[in-house]
């Protein structure tokens, strides 16, 4: 009970604080591949043309070295960031003004050449996807081979001391069966994290029933996970470490399945510049609905500075289902990607399907 | 309240506090001390392309746009 009270005392100041430490550009939205859960619906042909290094980094120089902490990081995201051809130019850049920087990746371009280029260029951490073994992955991904790419990415990226490397897994209801199966590769590769999701209903994996685990096998998940947490920390030999990622809070498998309480930090710690300089909490939260600014019109410090309430006060979360609900100090409406158009009532509420089962 | 903050931030034995990712995101970069402000390049080996473009390996259909060539 203390440590709960403890983790909202904490939770409330760092709101309060707001240090950004933790910024996503979406430098692209153009992609090789055309994955099934994508909720940017990005494609090859984007009506976006990738925003130009230098108007990004004027934003980025409108935050002050002083209020940068030390761990500052720009997030390059997309689409797929290795689409731009001066992909090494924007890690210098970024580099260059001492912050760290890092990328996800669907790892289909990223041989020894490429990864050399991007150590060259000071990239600290890497993540890339896989979503399952063999063509499992392909279907995901929609594109034949790519389950051959990626794990060449991943054999090559786990075996680097010099960053800080994960595999992140989209856990669907064609991959669960392969839970057991994806580990034991990743960890025959050298990984040494593994970061689990599931999918929320937006873009195109809306309507798709393949993508959306029932009540019953999002408890298995979690199950897992916390089987092969427990395992790891009962063996202390550095096995790999698995982990459910932030999405939402988890109710009763809270700090078993992640080392920390849930905490939404977008808006809090997180922002990020998208494709057409619009600024927000993390790309997947509604950019139509949570947006709080543009760097083509506005002084990106100033907006962190001074806007961002629906993000640092969350009380207008309390409706629908979460009015009442016995949990919400905790949960505190979930992520915020889980509201979405009229934001009426939250959308994907993780601690119901934990109870449910 | 910075100060708390920043206390807790120093304190070893909470730093698990401060470890964490989007869950859209990467890791957190291993933070290097030595970064120099300004001016100055990446403190770390830079090592020229010595292979293909992406572009080179890039499916037909797939063709950067003018001004992330420029």
């Amino acid at each position: 009970m203390l440590r709960k009270a403890f983790y909202r005392f904490f939770r409330a100041n760092e709101t309060k604080v707001h240090e950004l430490n933790y910024l996503f550009w979406e430098c692209t939205t153009r992609c090789n591949l055309h994955c099934r859960h994508c909720g940017s619906d990005c494609m090859a042909a984007s009506e976006d043309k990738d925003m130009p290094l230098e108007d990004f980094l004027r934003a980025l120089d409108t935050i002050p070295v002083k209020e940068r902490p030390r761990e500052f990081t720009v997030v390059l995201t997309g689409g797929e960031p290795l689409l731009r051809p001066d992909i090494t130019e924007v890690g210098r850049a970024i580099r260059s003004r001492g912050c760290g920087w890092s990328m996800v990746s669907n790892g289909w371009f990223y041989d020894e050449a490429m990864h050399r280029k991007l150590l060259g260029a000071g990239m600290g951490a890497l993540t890339i996807s896989l979503d399952g073994l063999g063509e499992a992955h392909d279907w995901m991904r929609g594109r034949a081979g790519s389950f051959d790419r990626t794990l060449r990415a991943i054999a090559i990226a786990a075996k680097e001391p010099r960053i800080n490397f994960d595999v992140v897994s989209c856990i669907n209801r064609r991959n669960i069966e392969q839970l057991d199966a994806i580990h034991d590769q990743m960890a025959s590769l050298g990984v040494k994290q593994w970061r689990i999701f599931t999918i929320i209903p937006i873009g195109r994996a809306k309507d798709d029933p393949d993508m959306h685990l029932t009540d019953a096998e999002f408890v298995r998940l979690m199950d897992f996970i916390q089987a092969k947490r427990e395992t790891a920390a009962a063996a202390k030999d550095g096995r790999m470490n698995v982990t459910f990622s932030c999405e939402g809070y988890l109710g009763r498998y809270e700090q078993k399945v992640r080392m920390n309480p849930f905490f939404c930090r977008a808006g809090v710690t997180i922002a990020s510049v998208l494709i057409d300089g619009r600024i927000c909490g993390c790309p997947n939260i509604d950019r139509d609905h949570f947006s709080q600014g543009n760097i083509y019109e506005d002084n990106l410090w100033d907006v962190w500075q001074h806007r961002f309430e629906p993000f640092r006060d969350r009380r207008w979360t309390r409706r629908g289902p979460c009015a009442d609900c016995p949990v919400w100090r905790d949960c505190q409406g979930n992520g915020m990607h889980n509201w979405h158009g009229d934001c009426s009532e939250v959308i994907n509420c993780h601690y119901r399907k934990t109870i449910n089962e | 309240m910075k100060w708390l903050h920043n206390l807790l931030k120093g304190l070893s034995l909470t730093a698990a506090l401060f470890v964490f990712q989007a869950c859209y995101g990467t890791p957190e970069p291993p933070f290097e001390p030595d970064i120099d402000m300004g001016d100055n390049p990446a403190p770390v080996e830079v090592i020229e392309p010595q292979a293909e473009e992406p572009e080179a390996i890039l499916p037909e259909a797939i063709v950067p746009n003018a001004e992330a060539e420029e």
